[in-house]
């Protein structure tokens, strides 16, 4: 785990890697944490963190925040999901996809695993731009203050750094 | 490209490859646990699989050495199957609906031993049969008066004391009511008054008593109206305890009968000896039926479902699952045909299960099971046919079937009371048993006919002549029938018997045996009376002292109504014209 923060403050910190990859790693694990695991929308997420050049560290230390915080709006998912599958006006929707083999496999028609899959959509986008919109300014002025305190320049400037770096960039051509 | 990573993509198939590899290695235990698991929790008692094979082309399951532990003997299974093998139907399982149109149950065999328990739990506790606590009474062993009479079956005191409780507060109420009622000095009041009216002379004296006479109709048509109300509800009240005294005081003999009810000592009971040791196997039999009937109810009662939408609870935490209307519905789970082979000592059954399924409203069609063996040996012919109808769920209708012609009985245990145990060493029995139940109501016909039979009776009571009397009886039987009636509900029902074993134990033993059950219920008799004398007379001089009540309303009522008629009759002079 700590390892994985490490990575995400290495990434973070990074200028190579681009806010959207951090943030868009981020919005999966919304939708792989929030909504029951196994469960066949899960797939395809995995599938588009995996082809999609995401940061992968990022989606696992987001994944398990959000699963976490699930367990504690699954009363919530469980309202949404109900008030939606019970609309009157939607009943037509739901009965057509419940005789669609495929939609019946992904068990729509529970209440938590439509209720939290509406919810992660719904914050998709905004938290998207959101996080995109932070990291930048975060590069832009956090980082760069704190690239130029004292004790950082002291520690960029010394030997030591100096070798850990070049070792650092060696290990990551191997 | 660059959102593009290519070597995410490999990941992904080699994952969900290892995944699928660990699934198929896996899933067979899985399987094998969940059956496990579901059916002890169906059974209440252990039930053990050996190995369970599933095959996805085609997609099928293949179970080996089933056993399901009986519940009652932990150490024996009802049953164990050698192999059940289906193919489901694949595209619909994608669905969640389990359908699978030919099974085949093989090597059915039945109470068979155990290695180890499958015991789970503690065994419920036997209940003790009336015809048990029955049979105590053959023994000589009086029941204990005192504890025949527990409270809780002495209802006469109840009823008296409750009745009496209510007269003595109505006798209260009305006694106080009464003392506000005009009482014999006003009623000579009145009459003073008419007669000092009536001595009134003189043209003022008449005007001013025909005044004074009004006011004085007035007063007495007042109480009048006020003791008429009292009367007539004391007169209601009155009527309405007379009756409910009457029934208290036939209470105690109502308990005795009871009692003697209870424990089958009737005079009917008594020309009824052989079913006391047969009913206690009978009730067995029913009972077991009946729990049967339950553990299948598991399998295929419907869930509560509504027309349309309906929603099915799950656990907290899993949400609920909303079900729409299905275009073509279908049971969630079906197994329309079973080919079942299952083979005793005397010889292998051959038989067919259709429709089993927990949604029958849906199929249309109720489950049916079929099972008969002929030319067997010691056994010439065996059917079971069954119906567990669910189709309209809410008027189930079950029915059961079942004959066995010439069957060799070989040490049965017939009654396993402690008196007098009766085995059956060898014989030939025709057992009919056809039994319905509608809704909760439970109707059944169970009959038998042994013949060329070598009983066991012997008494375990010792230096007591009427059990050797009647294990001498029955040893001595050699052909007998018996025919049981249960009626009643699923979870109270009463048992009819009748055997010519009755009439081989009356004649042995049904003189000695009256006697006993007349001073069983003179003793009885006295008890019950003892005990609800003191309630009785406490209950008896409240109801006189209500009627004492009514008796002084009625008579003052008499009272004004004369006094009254004085006053309107003859107290003025008459005008000549």
């Amino acid at each position: 785990m700590i390892r994985t923060v490490a990575k995400v403050l290495v990434v973070l910190n990074s200028e190579n890697e681009r806010p959207s990859q951090i943030s868009l790693a981020v919005c999966f694990a919304l939708i792989a944490g929030l909504t029951p695991f196994f469960n066949l929308h899960n797939l395809l997420v995995f599938l588009l963190v995996l082809v999609l050049r995401v940061n992968l560290s990022s989606f696992l230390l987001a994944l398990s925040v959000f699963s976490l915080i699930a367990y504690a709006l699954d009363p919530l998912f469980h309202l949404i999901g109900l008030k939606v599958l019970t609309a009157e006006g939607l009943r037509g929707l739901w009965t057509t996809l419940y005789n669609n083999t495929f939609f019946r496999l992904s068990n729509f028609y529970n209440s938590i695993v439509l209720g939290s899959l509406i919810f992660s959509l719904v914050l998709f986008a905004p938290l998207f731009f959101a996080l995109n919109y932070g990291i930048k300014k975060y590069r832009r002025h956090i980082l760069t203050w704190m690239k130029n305190t004292p004790l950082a320049r002291a520690v960029s400037g010394s030997k030591l750094y100096e070798y850990y770096m070049s070792y650092a960039r060696l290990r990551s051509r191997l | 490209m660059r959102w593009i990573r290519l070597s995410g993509l490999i990941s992904f198939l080699v994952m969900a490859a290892v995944l699928l590899v660990f699934w198929f290695l896996f899933i067979d235990i899985f399987i094998e646990r969940r059956i496990e698991k579901t059916g002890t929790s169906i059974v209440g008692a252990k039930v053990d699989l050996d190995k369970a094979d599933l095959t996805l082309f085609p997609l099928g399951l293949t179970l080996t050495g089933l056993q399901v532990t009986n519940p009652d003997e932990p150490m024996r299974n009802i049953f164990e199957v050698g192999r059940i093998s289906f193919l489901v139907d694949g595209v619909n399982i994608i669905r969640k609906k389990y359908i699978i149109e030919d099974m085949a149950v093989e090597g059915v065999r039945i109470n068979t031993g155990r290695k180890r328990s499958g015991a789970v739990g503690r065994p419920e506790k036997k209940k003790e049969a009336p015809e048990d606590e029955a049979i105590k009474l053959l023994t000589f062993e009086l029941p204990n008066i005192k504890e025949a009479l527990r409270k809780k079956d002495l209802q006469s005191i109840e009823i008296i004391e409750a009745t009496q409780k209510q007269i003595a507060a109505d006798r209260t109420r009305f006694e106080r009511e009464i003392k506000e009622l005009p009482n014999e000095k006003k009623i000579e009041d009145y009459e003073k008054r008419i007669e000092k009216i009536k001595r009134s002379r003189g043209i003022g004296g008449i005007l001013g008593g025909t005044s004074e006479l009004l006011a004085v109709k007035n007063e007495i048509e007042g109480d009048l109206k006020r003791i008429s109300a009292l009367k007539d509800e004391l007169s209601s009240k009155a009527t309405d305890y007379r009756g409910r005294v009457k029934a208290a005081a036939a209470a105690p003999q109502d308990d005795v009968r009871k009692i003697l009810d209870k424990y089958s000592l009737s005079t009917e009971g008594l020309s009824n000896l052989g079913s006391l040791f047969i009913g206690g196997r009978i009730r067995e039999w029913v009972a077991e039926g009946l729990r049967w009937r339950q553990k299948l109810d598991l399998i295929v009662a419907p869930e509560g479902k509504e027309k349309g939408l309906e929603v099915q609870k799950t656990l907290r935490g899993r949400g609920v699952d909303v079900q729409f209307r299905e275009y073509a519905p279908l049971p969630d789970f079906l197994i329309r045909r079973a080919a079942i082979t299952l083979s005793i000592p005397a010889g292998d059954f051959s038989g067919l299960a259709t429709n089993v399924t927990g949604d029958q409203d849906i199929l249309g069609s109720p489950m049916r099971i079929r099972l008969s063996g002929e030319r067997l040996k010691g056994l010439s012919s065996a059917l079971l046919e069954g119906e567990i109808n669910r189709v309209a769920p809410e008027s189930p209708r079950d029915l059961v079937n079942f004959a066995i012609r010439q069957y060799r009985l070989h040490d049965f245990m017939l009654s396993d009371n402690k008196y007098v145990p009766i085995s059956i060493k060898e014989a030939l029995a025709d057992f009919n048993v056809r039994a319905e139940i509608r809704g909760t109501s439970l109707k059944a016909d169970i009959g038998s006919n042994i013949r060329s039979a070598a009983i066991n009776a012997v008494s375990k009571e010792e230096q007591n002549a009427i059990l050797d009397t009647i294990a001498a009886a029955l040893s001595n039987v050699k052909a007998f029938s018996f025919n049981a009636k249960a009626a009643g509900t699923i979870d109270d029902f009463k048992l009819n018997i009748s055997s010519d074993l009755d009439a081989v134990l009356n004649r042995a033993a049904g003189g000695v045996l009256k006697e006993r059950m007349l001073a069983f219920e003179s003793m009885l008799t006295a008890e019950i009376h003892g005990q609800t004398e003191g309630p009785l007379k406490e209950m008896n001089k409240d109801f006189k002292g209500l009627m004492d009540v009514n008796a002084v309303v009625k008579e003052r009522f008499d009272d004004l109504n004369r006094v009254l008629a004085e006053a309107t009759r003859g107290a003025l002079p008459e005008l000549p014209f």
